[in-house]
């Protein structure tokens, strides 16, 4: 079955062919989930929600792509999480301060406890660099850069999946692309040697 | 100097960067790119940006998010909340709208008063009907009627049976005094009943004439305050300029308007209702 005989059947009410659709797409939603919320449990609990709202609201899909109809509800899904998060903000159980109220030296993007070998460690540090960037972002940029450079979705598949125009995707893109610049400045001395910037190593 | 380009430069180097111009705009940001370092610069920053996001590994779903019946059945829906909802915000739309509308129109909802209690304006309207058959039997009177006071209380209504008391010498022992002299308890001499004064049924003595031309004292004691010891027993006319009937009224309890029942009732429904709704939500 393609995915468009899945669509009609999970129209239909069969459960099974929903679910396969959700095996196909469950991969991408979870990544733009995680790069959107910044943690993996919160990244679970927002796909999840994510495909039990696709499914109630399988009848307002009305054709084009799908990818871009699931990520709709995905963003929208991480919107409502970050939403809730904001109104009822968490306290960590570990400190972000010593005992004289002055920062840690060593931020959570440095920290590792994983003991992994240097070039494992090396990209979970530039990991880290660029998801701390990323939820510098707001919310909408955080988006569209998520799904065009992270997942290649093309403009007309984000401005679906965003609902908006597509000039309001190349703006946001542009924006997005130029503050995300911005931010790794900041951590070019402690990004590994080859994702640094030439300009960067020539000095 | 500027040393960010304006945000139509930034969509063209990014809208570059993913090719998705044009030829000749793609040509146009190449050479211009060769000319300005600013321009230069930006690009080779958002190109490096744009690797670095697209290095990020691709991560694996933690687990299957595929859904069981138990996700895939329909909720217990309240059907009731969003009547609730409704009725709650239509209720307060049509009690904002009553109140603006009495605050800036009084004139249309004062207009719909509502008539006191009768029980309130009983005594008051069967004392008019007395002055007015008084009035009429008397040619040429136009002026409003006399009111009496009397210890505070109209004449006519609470006047009757005064005058009562004394005598009865033969039936109570003398106090302090000769027997046989004639003193009882009730005070008052050993006189004939036949002497006390009656209150005459008409008022169209002299006395009354005399008490019209009189100043007319404040109307608002006629009925609730009590006169001044000279001034009781006396007859006043209100005068001409005095509206006796309002003063009156408004000495009573102020009466609820339309408008105001309005507003309880409409009001009393929006609360009801938004709290109806807000459980129900929060149950669902």
């Amino acid at each position: 079955m393609d995915e468009t005989q899945l669509i009609q059947a999970a129209l239909a009410g069969e459960l099974d062919a929903f679910n396969r659709l959700v095996l196909a797409y469950q991969d991408l939603a979870y990544n733009v989930a995680y790069r959107m919320m910044g943690d993996e449990d919160d990244a679970s609990d927002a796909t999840q929600t994510a495909f039990i709202s696709a499914y109630k609201n399988l009848r307002s899909y009305r054709g084009g792509s799908f990818k871009a109809w699931v990520l709709r509800m995905v963003t929208n899904s991480c919107y409502d999480e970050l939403r809730r998060k904001q109104r009822h903000p968490t306290t960590p159980l570990e400190p972000k301060t010593d005992a004289d109220g002055d920062e840690l030296d060593t931020p959570r993007w440095i920290a590792s406890d994983d003991p992994l070998p240097e070039d494992r460690l090396e990209v979970k540090e530039l990991e880290h660099a660029i998801q701390h960037c990323l939820e510098k972002l707001s919310v909408e940029f955080r988006s569209v850069l998520v799904m065009v450079d992270l997942q290649g979705l093309d403009y007309e598949e984000v401005a679906m999946s965003a609902n908006v125009p597509l000039g309001t995707i190349k703006s946001r893109l542009a924006r997005a692309r130029f503050k995300l610049r911005d931010c790794l400045r900041g951590f070019q001395e402690l990004l590994p040697v080859e994702f640094r910037h030439k300009d960067e190593i020539k000095q | 100097m500027k040393d960010t380009l304006p945000t139509q430069d930034l969509i063209l180097i990014s809208s570059y960067l993913d090719d998705m111009l044009s030829p000749e705009l793609k040509a146009k940001v190449e050479v211009r790119a060769e000319q300005d370092p600013l321009f230069r610069s930006t690009l080779d920053e958002m190109a490096y940006a744009r690797r670095l996001l697209r290095s990020l590994p691709i991560k694996r779903a933690p687990r299957n998010f595929t859904l069981s019946q138990k996700y895939a059945q329909e909720p217990r829906r309240f059907v009731f909340q969003p009547a609730f909802a409704f009725a709650s915000v239509v209720a307060t739309a049509v009690t904002i709208v009553i109140l603006a509308g009495s605050l800036f129109f009084p004139g249309i909802f004062a207009a719909r008063t509502a008539a006191p209690a009768s029980s309130e304006l009983a005594p008051l309207a069967a004392l008019n009907a007395t002055d007015t058959a008084r009035s009429a039997k008397q040619p040429g009177s136009t002026q409003a009627p006399p009111l009496i006071l009397w210890n505070g209380v109209p004449y006519g209504q609470g006047a009757t049976g005064m005058g009562g008391g004394g005598g009865g010498a033969a039936n109570y022992p003398p106090i302090g005094g000769a027997e046989g002299s004639g003193l009882g308890i009730g005070g008052g001499a050993a006189t004939p009943p036949e002497t006390l004064p009656q209150p005459t049924p008409e008022a169209t003595e002299q006395p009354n004439l005399s008490a019209q031309s009189q100043p007319t004292p404040n109307t608002d004691t006629l009925i609730l305050g009590i006169a001044p010891k000279d001034e009781q027993g006396q007859e006043i006319t209100p005068s001409s300029s005095d509206k006796s009937g309002q003063s009156t009224q408004a000495k009573l309890p102020r009466p609820l308007t339309t408008a105001n029942i309005l507003e309880i009732v409409f009001g009393s429904i929006a609360v009801i209702a938004g709290a109806l709704a807000l459980i129900l939500r929060r149950r669902s």
